[in-house]
Order: C-alpha cells, then sequence, then structure tokens
C-alpha cells in the first residue's frame, strides 16, 4: 500500500516528443531511396601515346603493330604494317570486316540517334544507337583477333582509331570484344559468339583469370 | 459430480482451483493489454527507421561517379575493374565538366571553335586551364598527405559522344600533364550486347 502511494507520488519525466523527428526520417527515406542508382560502375584504362616517342625497334623481329579503325562502313583492321584484305562476303575494295547488313546507314542512325538523345527522347536515341552497333560484325572481328593472337602471343596493345563521328559506345564495345578470349578461337553464329564465356587462365600467383587478347588499348590522333 | 478420468476428490478440486486462478491471470494481463494499446510503441519502428536512413545516407556519399543524368549515359560494358576516385573529366551532350564544375557548354555535341587552339585544332582552351587546375590541385593534396601523385583522370563521357571529341579531351588533358586515363562504364553482360536476353532469363 505504502509502495503504491510512494509510485503515484514520483514525477515521471514527460517522453520526447519523437514525431517531428518521425516526419522527418519518413521524407529522407523514399527521397534517399530515389537518388540511389542500382547500377554498378567499372572503368576501362586506355593510353593516349603522343607522336615523337620513337621506340628502339629490335630489326630482327616483326612486330605486329595492330590498329582496329571504326567507319561507317565496318572495321578497318591493319597490322604488321599494311591493311588487311577484306574478308570474304564483304566488297574487295572495302574495309577489312563490312558490316553485317550492308544496306543499313549506320552514319545516318547515329545521326538520328544523337538528335534524338539531345532532344531528350531518350529511349527513342538509345534503340537508334543500339541498332547501329548491332550492324557491326564483332564476331568477325573477334576470329580475326584471335588469328593474330595465336601469330604474337606476347602482344597486348591496339591502337583504335575511328571516324570523327563515329560514337563512343561503338568503341566501348570494340574494345570489350578485343579484350579477353572466348571459349572457342572461332565462331560461325553471333549468338554462340555473345553468349560465349571467357577462357580462363592463372597468373603467376596461380590466381585464375581471364585470358587476355588486347587488353590494352591506345586511342590514337589522326587517320 | 462424478470421477473424471480416475482422479480423487482433492485432486480434481486442486484442478479447479488452478483453472480459475488461471483465468482470473488471463482476465487481469488482457485488462492491461487494453490499457497499453491507447499508445502505439513506435521504438522498434524508429529504430528500423534509423537503421535505414544511415545506410541510405552512407550508400549516398560512397558513389564516386555520377554516370547517369538528364543528358549523360555512359556505355555499357563487360569490363570488370574497378573505378578509383581521381580527377574525373565528363563529357555530357550538353557540356564537359571538370570535377563536377561546368567548364564549357557544347553546341550540338561539339566544342566551339573559338575554344581552340594550338596545332591541329585539337586543344580545348578553357579545359586545358580548368584540367591543369585541378592537377596542381592534386599535386599539392598529394604533396600534403605524403602520397605519391597519379597522373590519372577518369572519363564520364556519355554513349553518343563523338569520337572526335573523346580525342580532343584526351589531348587537351595529356597536354595538362595526365597520361592515363579509365572509361567509366556501367557493368553490362555480353549476351545484352548481342541483343541476346541474359542466361537464365526467358522472354
Amino acid at each position: 500500500m505504502a509502495r503504491k502511494e510512494m509510485d503515484n507520488d514520483i514525477d515521471h519525466p514527460e517522453e520526447p516528443d519523437l514525431a517531428p523527428f518521425m516526419n522527418l526520417v519518413i521524407i529522407l527515406i523514399p527521397m534517399l531511396l530515389l537518388s540511389v542508382v542500382f547500377i554498378e560502375i567499372a572503368v576501362i584504362n586506355v593510353t593516349m601515346p603522343l607522336g615523337g616517342e620513337a621506340t628502339e625497334d629490335e630489326e630482327t623481329e616483326e612486330e605486329l603493330d595492330l590498329s582496329i579503325a571504326l567507319s561507317t562502313e565496318g572495321f578497318i583492321v591493319t597490322a604488321v604494317g599494311s591493311q588487311i584484305e577484306p574478308i570474304e562476303g564483304c566488297p574487295t575494295q572495302g574495309p577489312t570486316i563490312c558490316l553485317k547488313d550492308q544496306d543499313v546507314d549506320v552514319d545516318q542512325k547515329f545521326s538520328d540517334a544523337r538528335e534524338q538523345l539531345l532532344t531528350g527522347s531518350s529511349s527513342e536515341g538509345e534503340d537508334l544507337l543500339e541498332q547501329g552497333l548491332q550492324a557491326y560484325d564483332f564476331r568477325e572481328l573477334y576470329n580475326m583477333l584471335v588469328g593474330f593472337k595465336e601469330d604474337f602471343p606476347e602482344e597486348t596493345t591496339f591502337r583504335l582509331l575511328a571516324d570523327p563521328d563515329m560514337p563512343f559506345a561503338l568503341s566501348v564495345r570494340t574494345m570489350d570484344v578485343a579484350r579477353h578470349r572466348l571459349e572457342e578461337d572461332s565462331f560461325d553464329e553471333d549468338e554462340a559468339f555473345w553468349r560465349a564465356s571467357y577462357a580462363e587462365d592463372t597468373d603467376d600467383e596461380g590466381e585464375q583469370i581471364y585470358e587476355n587478347l588486347f587488353p590494352d588499348p591506345a586511342f590514337a590522333v589522326g587517320q | 459430480m462424478a470421477n473424471i478420468g480416475g482422479f480423487s476428490k482433492e485432486e480434481e478440486e486442486w484442478i479447479k482451483q488452478q483453472r480459475e486462478r488461471e483465468a482470473q491471470r488471463q482476465k487481469r494481463s488482457a485488462g492491461r493489454g487494453e490499457d497499453e494499446d491507447n499508445s502505439v510503441n513506435i521504438n522498434s519502428l524508429m529504430d528500423i527507421m534509423v537503421i535505414i536512413l544511415v545506410f541510405l545516407l552512407d550508400s549516398y556519399g560512397e558513389d564516386p561517379l555520377r554516370v547517369q543524368d538528364d543528358d549523360l549515359k555512359v556505355p555499357s560494358s563487360a569490363s570488370e575493374l574497378e573505378p578509383a576516385d581521381t580527377l574525373t573529366i565528363a563529357i555530357h551532350r550538353s557540356s564537359i565538366l571538370v570535377n563536377d564544375s561546368t567548364v564549357i557548354e557544347l553546341q550540338e555535341g561539339e566544342v566551339d571553335p573559338s575554344h581552340f587552339s594550338g596545332d591541329g585544332e585539337m586543344l580545348i582552351d578553357p579545359l586545358l586551364d580548368s584540367v591543369s587546375d585541378a592537377v596542381s590541385d592534386e599535386r599539392e593534396q598529394a604533396e600534403l598527405t605524403g602520397d605519391d601523385f597519379e597522373p590519372e583522370a577518369t572519363v564520364i563521357a556519355d554513349q553518343s559522344t563523338r569520337h572526335r571529341l573523346i580525342l580532343e579531351v584526351l589531348y587537351t588533358a595529356t597536354e595538362a600533364e595526365l597520361s592515363q586515363f579509365r572509361f567509366a562504364v556501367i557493368m553490362g553482360t555480353r549476351e545484352t550486347f548481342g541483343g541476346f536476353e541474359p542466361a537464365g532469363v526467358e522472354s
């Protein structure tokens, strides 16, 4: 009885009013959730060699000196000092690897894509850009690069050139195709090529890594 | 009363008493519950909210690169190299930014000819000034912290950027003593580059 009276006598401190803080938290959480972008970012390392630094050539060793030029007609590949002849099925006067569908006007596609993107129509612009990229024969480019790698296994670099109006996405996809070797050295079908996994190798420390093809691109100035 | 299940009378009485006591206890505790229901206990909800808020604020501050914006979307790539905290040069569809500060406004994706100088019209003057300032700031910071200065930059370029503009920006950056570049990309899968659904995804 005495204890009950004592309990009643004690002034309990008032609980802090958490409602304003709760309101703030409830507003902040959706705002932060909206601003969080759930995408993974990676990088591609490139170099930009400048002219004037002549390397000492060893006369006895032949160098690959590989360069891939991106044009509106396809890939122009140069190796060991000369342009590679067009592959079977491509026009004799054309690039080394022509477009899959030579009726596609990729220049127009890229130009329309830019226009759409600048006017704010992102999805239409991206679709047009992708259509332009799909016209390029990356499978044949890979098949050719593997052949060079067989002859020059120590070579890892290549120069990337392009027509001035070629989009950055095309350069990135070309660098992707040239980076690692796949499970097979040659592909006859696009689907098998794009679905293939990278061939694996072991580094000096015994760790599993992807087998390299030409992973060190250099952006070159000049045509 | 009949003998239930072979219990003695004393035992039956004891069971009855126990049941009554239990019923009273339940009644009492139900009554207390009614009183407490008048105020909702939000303590556990508050705890969850605060944890989510801290987590979100942390991840918000961690993201070093902004690769998507109203006028920017970097291309997708199969590269798996992780980005580093370096000087950034962003090439949006309408402007070029150095460390998130706008340096030049582009006109239809190209630099105004008045901004060029030097041989072959590759050097973008305002960009050179801005990148040089950023490089000297980074160098000073590296000296203060005792770290080695790495002459590298991350280039965040929109997927539709013209190749010529990329070259002009890289060339200008090399003039400002930068020599290593990283292109920021969104990580993607090879299947999607060929226009196919990724493995395991049914159309």
